[in-house]
């Protein structure tokens, strides 16, 4: 299903390019002729070579493209293959699978070789599966190749992405969405001065604007819910300060990550090799979510879903973006969506959202002295989460037309075509090249205020970028870990069981996954996620 | 060729069938073989493959089947206290519903055959609620039950009740599984017991009125004795139904809050859709086609007595 949104905002790029807005016209003349032309020489990168020049021609070929079922995710793709095959004389074909099955249906397909596919969209997470099994080939070559390739544009990619696109030193992934956490506040709540002045004379202190830290931020968020001091701040019905996933099989534990993780997570310049992201597992795949550090921010993330959310504990996904931009909830930690969600037609928040890296902590806990430790001069330990990694393109082994398909690969996750996926609210894209933060025609077209939209962009790929920022471990079999830590934290979260045990109870089922997959290959898996021997 | 060609006819005694003949049964054989293929691939060969799987290892990130490794998921199972909690709250659940829905049911039965008029109307009214899709029953009760904004919390609230955390608390959100499940299933029950009412001997009840019998006395001593081996059936038929109960849990809670609704089917349903953990997964299932077979013969047991009655 192509996305009305997506075809308007292309649209309207195209008329503020001076061009026919027709369907037709804007295909003729394409994503090339109307986003690269406002795009281009504001990316510093000269007039598009994918556009000027001619691309190589695929004529009778059919790529295969497996992928989630749509709108989202695979809407894109639908929407861009006509042009491609204009341009190279390719078909492009989805095929989908619904997202809950959707693990299973790759491992298959991956066991299995199958031929049926040129190119995966999926989770960034399962690379060490198919590269174990064969299945996804590397990228590296095509990327030497056309490293100086405009549409490729391989300077344009922050080092992040190019990190989370690697795995044992070698690039299998090429990430057309960047999936992590970052923080959305009502901005017009705190910068007024009425709710500055209340929440003063209730905390004595002043309204931090945005909370810094967690402790700040669970501060906050209970002032801004029925039991606090500043209850009635929204116009829309009854208001909390927070809003977050709770639902089991809905991604809730994704949530905990951005509270979890500044507990656990020891800075850069401290951990060992200095590499970033030692989360979840140390080196040698001994789990850390049961340590004082994890727990600590497990445990606030209860307090504040007990004293400053809706009661019920009945919130999914799509409620954590309905509430914000429905004006209900003044605060929320999660993936990008709430960026274009709060300007669509649907939003009542409308140039209200705030963005913000996720708070920090002052004090975290070093699991390799297992002690505490502070922050010299107060300063904030920040570690922005990734969660899930981002939708990632593999080119599979099995594949007879690897060479269009690392060419639509180059197309759709060129500058400009990319630009126009991430700045829709029904692409499910976001952010992740440098030039998505000036090339905003997009995102005014999207309804977007230029300011705003360059802050939303900043917010998320200085996360990317970010020196302490924690990658989802990737490793052989991470949807069983992961559907582990969902199933002990939900039970924390309903009061099942009390964060600690929890945690130590699924410590136990996590040290039995990792013998039944396999000690010595998962540590050497997990290493490879590094990026240490 | 004729089958009536002499010199092919048996000399003497039990005469041989025609050739003709012979050919139409071979004939009729190849004629089925399609069929049996297909049979055979779609039913014997996945039934086959899941008992080869339980003994062997088939998981994400392997490169494929490790055949026959052993007792290792079987022990696996034998000692995992996830499984062990899901099959009590599926016995629960069973236990729960299917009760609720005999009770209800057998009343509802009652009502009907009382009734003079309308009773037509009213078996199709009744009948409603398990016409419909249970996905789109779970829809459904998910508005109902909805905390912030369902109906159910409303009418609690305007009687003075406070609301209650229905598809999110330990002990609520099997007891919301429930609700949906007699809502749905209520009717089976009903229509199947007035089925067997309507089947029991009327000269029995005359010779007992006359002889003075109220209604209790014939309730209790005539009609709920001789229902007695239908209920029977009818429970196990139920109960081995809400055995497999998937639908509304998947759409319901997830099987959480927690692991407080995580029942038989939805765990096998994560360990092999969710994990893909394709050995294990095979041991849930064939350990809730023994529990079910279980049930089952003694639904067969049940089913004889109605026979004998």
């Amino acid at each position: 299903m192509e996305s009305h949104a997506m075809r308007q905002a292309q649209e309207r790029i195209d008329r503020a390019a001076g061009r026919g807005a027709s369907r037709r016209s804007l295909l003729k003349g394409g994503l090339g002729a109307g986003a690269a032309a406002l795009a281009g020489g504001r990316l510093g990168l000269g007039p598009s070579r994918a556009l000027a020049q001619e691309p190589p021609r695929f004529d009778g070929v059919t790529l295969r493209v497996f992928t989630q079922t749509g709108p989202l995710i695979s809407g894109p793709i639908r929407f861009h293959a006509e042009r491609f095959k204009e341009l190279t004389g390719a078909d492009v074909q989805v095929v989908e699978a619904p997202n809950a099955d959707l693990f299973a249906r790759a491992q298959q397909v991956a066991q299995s070789n199958s031929g049926d596919f040129d190119l995966l969209l999926l989770a960034n997470t399962w690379m060490p599966d198919f590269v174990n099994l064969d299945y996804a080939i590397p990228l590296q070559p095509f990327i030497d190749r056309d490293l100086e390739d405009e549409m490729l544009a391989w300077t344009d990619i922050p080092e992040g992405i190019k990190r989370k696109n690697s795995w044992a030193g070698q690039t299998y992934t090429f990430i057309v969405d960047n999936d992590n956490q970052t923080m959305f506040y009502r901005k017009d709540i705190f910068d007024d001065p009425q709710w500055q002045e209340a929440y003063r004379a209730a905390t004595s202190k002043d309204l931090p604007n945005p909370p810094q830290t967690l402790t700040e931020f669970v501060e906050v968020a209970k002032f801004f819910s029925p039991d606090g001091g500043g209850a009635d701040w929204s116009s829309e019905g009854e208001g909390y300060g927070f809003i977050t996933c709770v639902l089991r099989g809905q991604q809730s534990y994704w949530y905990s990550y951005p509270w979890t993780a500044p507990y656990s997570v020891v800075p850069t310049d401290r951990a060992p090799g200095q590499v970033s992201g030692i989360y979840i597992f140390d080196p040698d795949m001994n789990p850390l979510i049961n340590n004082e550090g994890y727990v600590r921010g497990l445990t606030e993330f209860i307090d504040v879903i007990r004293g400053a959310m809706r009661p019920g504990l009945d919130a999914d996904r799509a409620s954590v973006i309905a509430d914000m931009i429905n004006g209900t909830a003044v605060m929320t930690l999660d993936w990008g969506d709430i960026g274009p969600a709060s300007v669509s037609d649907d939003s009542l928040v409308k140039g209200e959202i705030g963005f913000a890296l996720t708070p920090g902590v002052t004090e975290y806990f070093d699991w390799q002295t297992d002690s505490w430790v502070t922050m010299p001069g107060g300063e904030v330990h920040r570690t922005p989460t990734h969660a899930y990694n981002g939708w990632s393109y593999y080119i599979t082994s099995q594949s007879e037309n690897q060479d269009a398909a690392w060419e639509w690969i180059k197309f759709h996750g060129s500058p400009e075509i990319s630009a126009v996926d991430v700045a829709s609210p029904d692409s499910g894209y976001q952010p992740w090249r440098n030039s998505h933060g000036t090339t905003l025609e997009p995102w005014v077209a999207a309804g977007w205020d230029e300011e705003e939209a360059k802050l939303y962009i900043q917010t998320i790929i200085a996360a990317t970028d970010h020196p302490n920022a924690v990658f989802d471990p990737r490793v052989p079999g991470a949807a069983r870990y992961q559907e582990t830590l969902e199933l002990f934290t939900n039970q924390a979260i309903a009061g099942e069981l009390e964060p600690q045990e929890a945690m130590d109870q699924c410590v136990r089922e996590f040290n039995e996954i990792t013998d039944d997959l396999g000690r010595q290959q998962q540590i050497e898996a997990y290493r490879a996620h590094l990026g240490i021997s | 060729m004729s089958s009536s060609t002499p010199a092919l006819a048996p000399a003497a005694g039990r005469a041989a069938p025609p050739r003709r003949n012979r050919a139409d049964q071979n004939a009729k054989y190849v004629v089925l073989l399609p069929a049996m293929l297909y049979l055979m691939l779609l039913g014997l060969f996945p039934l086959l493959l899941s008992i080869a799987l339980v003994f062997s290892s088939w998981q994400a990130g392997m490169p494929g089947v490790e055949w026959f490794t052993g007792f290792g998921n079987v022990t696996n199972l034998m000692t995992d206290g996830r499984f062990w909690g899901a099959f009590q709250k599926t016995l629960a659940y069973v236990a729960g519903a299917a009760a609720l829905e005999l009770v209800l049911g057998s009343l509802v039965a009652l009502a009907l055959q009382a009734a003079t008029r309308g009773r037509a109307a009213m078996r199709l009214a009744f009948a409603l609620p398990m016409l419909l899709p249970p996905i789109a029953v779970s829809f459904t009760w998910k508005m109902l039950f909805d905390y912030n904004k369902g109906p159910l919390n409303y009418f609690l609230e305007s009687v003075g009740l406070p609301p209650v955390t229905w598809l999110a608390g330990q002990n609520s959100a099997i007891i919301s599984l429930i609700i949906t499940d007699v809502w749905q299933w209520t009717p089976f029950v009903a229509l199947a017991t007035l089925a067997a009412l309507e089947s029991l001997p009327t000269e029995l009840y005359e010779a007992a009125t006359v002889d003075g019998a109220s209604p209790w006395q014939l309730l209790r001593h005539m009609t709920l004795p001789l229902l007695q081996p239908y209920l029977v059936a009818i429970l196990l038929l139920r109960a081995i139904d809400a055995f497999k109960v998937f639908d509304t849990v998947y759409i319901l809670t997830g099987g959480g809050p927690g692991t407080a609704t995580e029942m038989l089917t939805f765990y096998a349903y994560v360990a092999g859709f969710r994990t893909a953990n394709y050995g294990f997964t095979a041991t849930i299932a064939w350990a809730i086609v023994i529990t079910m077979s279980v049930i089952f013969l003694l639904y067969l047991r049940a089913f004889r007595r109605v026979d004998e009655v």
